[in-house]
């Protein structure tokens, strides 16, 4: 077991660890990217104002535009935005009180030289690559795929590629909307300041190129469209730009300037003045639908997490319940989390396990709390029947996968019985013990499947009274248990299907045993009523409360200390398959009496016995006969 | 044909690395000489360099499949007797390896003992009293 699921939860831990790291890393990386389109937007409005002097306008806001996260840690990066934050406030108060004071020009070349610092210092930031982060989360993603056969019904690689096309097409997108900035800055340049025309054609090129980058992406990922819209709008109105830039050319130097000039009153100004204005608004529009889609992803990786921690917590508490095996640390997080589990399968949400610890146990137990907080919630929006399906479908996939590690226990098992001669009891009873157990998980395993699959019945004719004999030798019975049977001197024939019946009837007598911990009368009786026939199955042990009788059929439901709650619901089923049904009487502390009932085949005529409907422990005393005890089936 | 003295040889192949780890042992501890594989196509190289008397495969591995590694090995050893195991009985993969003509398909958790009496009886050549044998329901 430990070679899949450490292995497996390592991964899971690690993927989880570097998600986490992608996403801040991701998150820095937009923020550096918004705080530069802010200071772009700023620089032009600040020239805007100082260069044109338009009164109508107000004049920008000079406060700190440093985003929150940069501002948090004390990185490189963040202390270059600090500084330009800086640089570019002083700038541009001062710029404003030259303008005031009529030194225009002046005014002009101080924000120049702010915008250069500003290009110097955040440009290589914008354009740093985001090492690598988004391959290494797919590589991850691809190294937990390999052992968790989970992840097809998860999706996780294919969200994962998707949340990476994501990141793709909005960092594309970040480019051209900094490019557009750029060329924004450029015609301010040339048309007032006297910037070189070169300039201008390579900030023109470079927009067009970087919005064709963004376009290419538009056939892959499955971004909502009205984002997209907003970056063809503002890519449109470039589009006027770059047709009216070429004219320019033509134009002698004097006449060219003033052309730009028109041109950025005529198309700029209205993107530069408005705040936040469409630029950034597009850029917080794609950087809201990346976040979803990040979010969507670190659901399912926590889906993962609480379905390998549950079925972990499953094997590990079955399979290595013996004593000699456990150790103090792992006994008591378990045995909260198992109760904790329990509780969860007779639907108590309420409970929260409580340990703390920074190893695994600790992850699982916080993994185990919230998806007790988000089956909660599930509780009240999914019903019933959704919740099967679900479950349904990640049995199968884990179920299947938790059969390796008891394989390899139990070949370990058979190899220390087959090598080392053991013949100090103790040892050996403690191998028995952990050949039950994993017996006992495969168990769970086979109904979890079967509850998983669609069954289908192999009808035949056969006595349901071997039926009885065969469950028998299928269910280990203690000492302290004895056994009656009341059984009819003829064959009683159904028609049904042979496995199935003897699977309800092994289930019905394993349960009788389960409900005498301390021994009592287990009575079998078979016997023939109209056109019915009945098996039944009568113990004396602990019963059930009246207002839980109507649940022990629903699936998840036990009150036992062991178990998963899907044997009765399975047998009902199959009864049910088999054109038949299962009855239950009990009352708390009186025993219980489990009645399964199957159509008598037409053709055989109802007897003398047909008249009997008495209740099992009034029938013929003479027929009832002692059983010896089967020993314990073992291989 | 096998002189006398000469080890039976098994090829045990699965991609869970305890499984062969056990497997190996246990067939060792039994007198076998094992030999181990972690994949389908290294099972094809394995057999294509030293063909055993019996391979103990899992049904479902990454890569190549045991069923796809089976008809491969068929064309390269035409005595190949293969014993599938599989944790998942209701797979079409099953279905596919008894066509093909596996000598028995065995469930995860396996029973040893069984599979040693199956290799057993591979190894002294009545592995026909194995074909045909209906699919176990487990």
């Amino acid at each position: 077991m430990l070679l899949v699921y450490v292995p497996a939860f390592r991964s899971y831990l690690n993927l989880r660890k570097t998600f986490g790291e992608v996403r801040r890393e991701l998150d820095r990386h937009l923020d550096v990217r918004r705080f530069e389109l802010v200071m772009a937007q700023r620089s032009a409005a600040l020239l805007d104002a100082v260069v044109l002097g338009d009164h109508d306008q107000p004049a920008p806001e000079l406060t700190s535009a440093l985003p929150a996260v940069a501002g948090d840690a004390e990185t490189p990066s963040s202390k270059a935005i600090r500084r330009v934050d800086d640089r570019l406030l002083e700038a541009g108060r001062r710029a404003l009180e030259l303008a005031r004071d009529g030194q225009r020009e002046e005014a002009a070349r101080q924000l120049a030289a702010a915008a250069r610092i500003r290009d110097e210092e955040l440009l290589p930031l914008v354009d740093a690559p985001l090492a690598g982060q988004d391959a290494k989360l797919e590589d991850r993603l691809l190294a937990i795929s390999g052992q968790l056969l989970l992840v097809p019904f998860l999706e996780l690689e294919a969200s994962a590629r998707r949340l990476r096309s994501h990141v793709a097409e909005t960092i594309a997108a970040a480019a051209f909307l900094q490019h557009t900035q750029r060329m924004t800055a450029e015609v301010q340049d040339f048309a007032f300041l006297g910037g070189a025309r070169h300039k201008l054609d390579l900030a023109r090129d470079q927009a067009k190129k970087s919005y064709e980058r963004w376009h290419a992406h538009l056939a892959g990922a499955d971004f909502p469209l009205p984002i997209r819209e907003r970056v063809r709008e503002i890519g449109e109105s470039y589009r006027e730009l770059h047709r009216r830039a070429d004219r320019l050319v033509a134009r002698s130097e004097e006449s060219s300037r003033a052309e730009a000039a028109a041109l950025y009153a005529s198309q700029l100004r209205p993107l530069v003045g408005a705040t936040p204005g469409p630029v950034i608004g597009a850029f917080d529009a794609y950087r809201d639908s990346l976040a979803a889609s990040a979010r969507s992803v670190a659901r399912r990786i926590d889906l993962a997490g609480y379905v390998l921690g549950f079925f972990a917590l499953v094997v590990v508490a079955l399979a290595f319940g013996s004593p000699l095996l456990m150790s103090r640390w792992i006994v008591r997080p378990i045995g909260s989390l198992t109760r904790a589990t329990r509780r969860l399968g007779s639907g108590d949400l309420s409970e929260q396990v409580q340990i703390q610890s920074a190893d695994e146990l600790g992850e699982l137990a916080a993994c185990f709390n919230k998806m007790v907080v988000e089956l909660s919630q599930a509780q009240e929006q999914l019903g019933r029947r959704e919740r099967l399906v679900v479950l349904g479908q990640l049995a199968g996939s884990v179920a299947h996968e938790i059969r390796n590690p008891l394989g390899v226990m139990k070949n370990s098992i058979y190899f220390l019985r087959l090598t080392q001669k053991l013949k100090d009891p103790k040892a050996l009873q403690h191998l028995g013990l952990i050949e039950d157990e994993i017996n006992r998980a495969n168990r769970i395993i086979v109904e979890l499947l079967d509850y998983a699959r669609d069954p289908t019945s192999q009808i035949e004719s056969f006595d349901l009274q071997d039926a009885f004999y065969k469950a028998l030798a299928l269910v280990e019975m203690p000492e302290s248990v004895h056994l009656e049977h009341d059984f009819a001197d003829e064959p009683l024939k159904v028609s049904a299907d042979a496995g199935q019946i003897e699977r309800i009837l092994a289930n019905l007598l394993r349960n009788a045993v389960q409900a005498m911990p301390d021994g009592g009368l287990l009575t079998l009786a078979c016997r023939r009523d109209g056109d019915e026939i009945h098996a039944v199955v009568l113990d004396t042990g602990v019963g059930i409360a009246e207002e839980n009788l109507d649940k022990v059929f629903e699936p998840l439901y036990t009150d036992k200390a062991k178990g998963i709650g899907l044997g009765l619901p399975l047998s009902q089923r199959y009864a049910q398959l088999n054109g038949g049904r299962i009855e239950c009487e009990s009352r708390a502390g009186e025993g219980a009496t489990f009645r399964l009932v199957l159509p008598a085949p037409r053709d055989e005529p109802s007897d003398a016995t047909g008249k009997n409907s008495l209740a099992v422990q009034e029938s013929r005393g003479p027929a009832t006969a002692r059983m010896n005890h089967p020993p314990a089936h073992k291989h | 044909m096998k002189q006398a003295g000469d080890l039976i040889r098994v090829l045990v192949v699965d991609d869970d690395e305890g499984m062969v780890a056990t497997l190996r042992d246990i067939l060792a501890a039994a007198g076998y000489e094992v030999d181990v594989a972690y994949s389908g196509s290294e099972a094809i190289e394995r057999v294509r360099r030293h063909p055993p008397d019996c391979i103990l495969m899992d049904v479902r591995m990454p890569g190549i499949d045991g069923v796809e590694a089976f008809r491969e090995i068929k064309r390269l050893s035409s005595a190949s007797f293969v014993i599938f195991m599989t944790a998942y009985a209701a797979s079409h993969l099953v279905e596919e390896a008894w066509r093909e003509g596996a000598v028995e398909v065995v469930a995860k958790p396996l029973d040893p003992e069984h599979v040693l009496s199956l290799i057993d009886a591979v190894a002294h050549g009545n592995p026909v009293l194995f074909i045909g044998r209906r699919n176990p329901k487990t």
